[in-house]
């Protein structure tokens, strides 16, 4: 990436352009010939054009210096119409014919690029986040949950703003809670994790205090030096009740069989008792 | 002198049976078992075979396809003990489920000496009314 050298540029009291450095030659396209002499303001867009004749009369009638010393975030206005964002820091010099003003020009157009593609980004992550089934929940190092995403408020009834800085261990039945704030403080003290990495079934509790079976996973990552836990919630009510439909008809089965067994030799032996005294009788 | 075998795998069934129906004239060999009572018929032949429909090792009415395969002109009556306990299963139809795979008669469990002689009697006049028709044929 070309590192564009802030351009500088000297105006006077009138805002008449004394010098127009190479810097500003190559952000505006004009060459310093076609501007020096004329007014500062052929490279501003409006509104920006209007506001500077504003802060000039301003400065003359009363002395008052508006922008001198603080940077704004302005756009200039290039020779070939288009405009681009810029940083805009302005400096006096008193000199014995009157004040000069300087002012120096750092382009934004790369930040401005890079910010957008960051938006870009956090908006096609914020859509996987919030259009997943699985619940997704960022906890901080000290366990405060920074982000609850929908599935998670369909899954544990809660809305995001009950839960948000409160520790997550509000969504865990009271068995678990000593057991997390183990693996937090175990964490902080010795930089072990636990759990990371590692999918577990736990359950997990709901606003009204019902729990349900929930498969966890934790991953880690690093924001600012610090560290937080991502945790991917998948919901198992579902495979369990199955589960227990599977285990209940087994038992069925094995007790009708059992019982079956047992009807089978008790009727064999109601046969040979039976059977039998008829037999002797005779 | 007839001769019949019984394939029941509790021996108590056994005996009481053989003892009922040796009194009354006939010639029985018991069978402990699906594979024991196969090789009896191997072995001889018989005038009728009496099975448990619920034995181990044959999957449950199995015995009685099985063993009127093997001696499709020998009559077969099927006794069966086994009740479904769970209310909840209807009990299946087992007079028709057996008499599809090939018994002649069935008979549920408790029966008496005299019920299981009256049933054999039937099917032995059955029989050879049967054997009659081919033969006149």
């Amino acid at each position: 990436m070309e590192t564009a050298v802030d351009g500088v540029i000297l105006i006077d009291a009138r805002g008449c352009v004394l010098m127009f450095n190479s810097a500003c030659e190559k952000l505006f396209k004009y060459q310093a010939n076609e501007v020096i002499g004329q007014n500062v303001k052929m490279l501003m867009p409006e509104p920006y054009r209007e506001e500077h004749d504003g802060y000039i009369e301003n400065f003359h009638r009363t002395n008052e210096r508006k922008i001198i010393g603080i940077g704004r975030e302005v756009f200039g206005l290039r020779k070939d119409g288009t405009t681009f964002p810029m940083d805009l820091s302005v400096g006096e010099a008193k000199q014995d014919q009157g004040s000069i003003f300087v002012g120096i020009i750092h382009d934004l157009t790369e930040r401005e690029r890079v910010e957008r593609a960051l938006r870009e980004s956090n908006a096609r992550l914020k859509a996987v986040v919030d259009t997943a089934v699985d619940g997704v929940i960022l906890i901080d190092a000290r366990g405060c949950i920074v982000e609850f995403n929908p599935a998670c408020e369909k899954l544990f009834k809660y809305r995001t703003e009950e839960v948000l800085h409160q520790n997550v261990k509000m969504l865990m039945p009271p068995s678990y809670r000593t057991e997390h704030d183990g693996y937090i403080r175990n964490f902080r003290e010795t930089g072990e994790r636990k759990i990371i990495g590692i999918g577990r079934e736990v359950l997990g509790q709901r606003k009204d205090g019902s729990t349900f079976p929930m498969g966890l996973a934790v991953g880690e990552a690093r924001q600012e030096g610090e560290s937080i836990f991502v945790g991917i919630i998948h919901d198992l009510t579902e495979r369990k009740r199955t589960e227990e439909l599977l285990v209940q008809a087994q038992k069925m089965e094995m007790v009708g069989q059992l019982s079956g067994g047992i009807a089978h030799d008790f009727n064999n032996l109601l046969t040979v008792i039976v059977g039998n005294a008829e037999f002797l009788s005779e | 002198m007839r001769r019949i075998l019984v394939v029941d795998d509790d021996p108590l069934i056994c005996s009481a049976i053989r003892a009922w129906l040796e009194e009354s004239g006939f010639t029985v060999f018991v069978a402990d078992g699906g594979q024991t009572g196969l090789d009896a018929l191997d072995g001889s032949t018989f005038d009728l075979m009496i099975v448990d429909i619920f034995m181990p090792h044959m999957h449950g009415f199995e015995s009685v396809r099985v063993f009127h395969q093997r001696a499709p002109m020998v009559p077969l009556i099927a006794i069966s003990g086994y009740v479904f306990a769970e209310q909840r299963t209807p009990a299946p139809d087992f007079l028709r489920m057996a008499l599809e795979l090939g018994a002649t008669r069935c008979l549920r469990k408790p029966f008496t000496p005299s019920t299981l002689l009256n049933v054999i009697d039937g099917c032995l006049l059955q029989s050879e009314a049967l054997k009659f028709k081919i033969v006149a044929r």
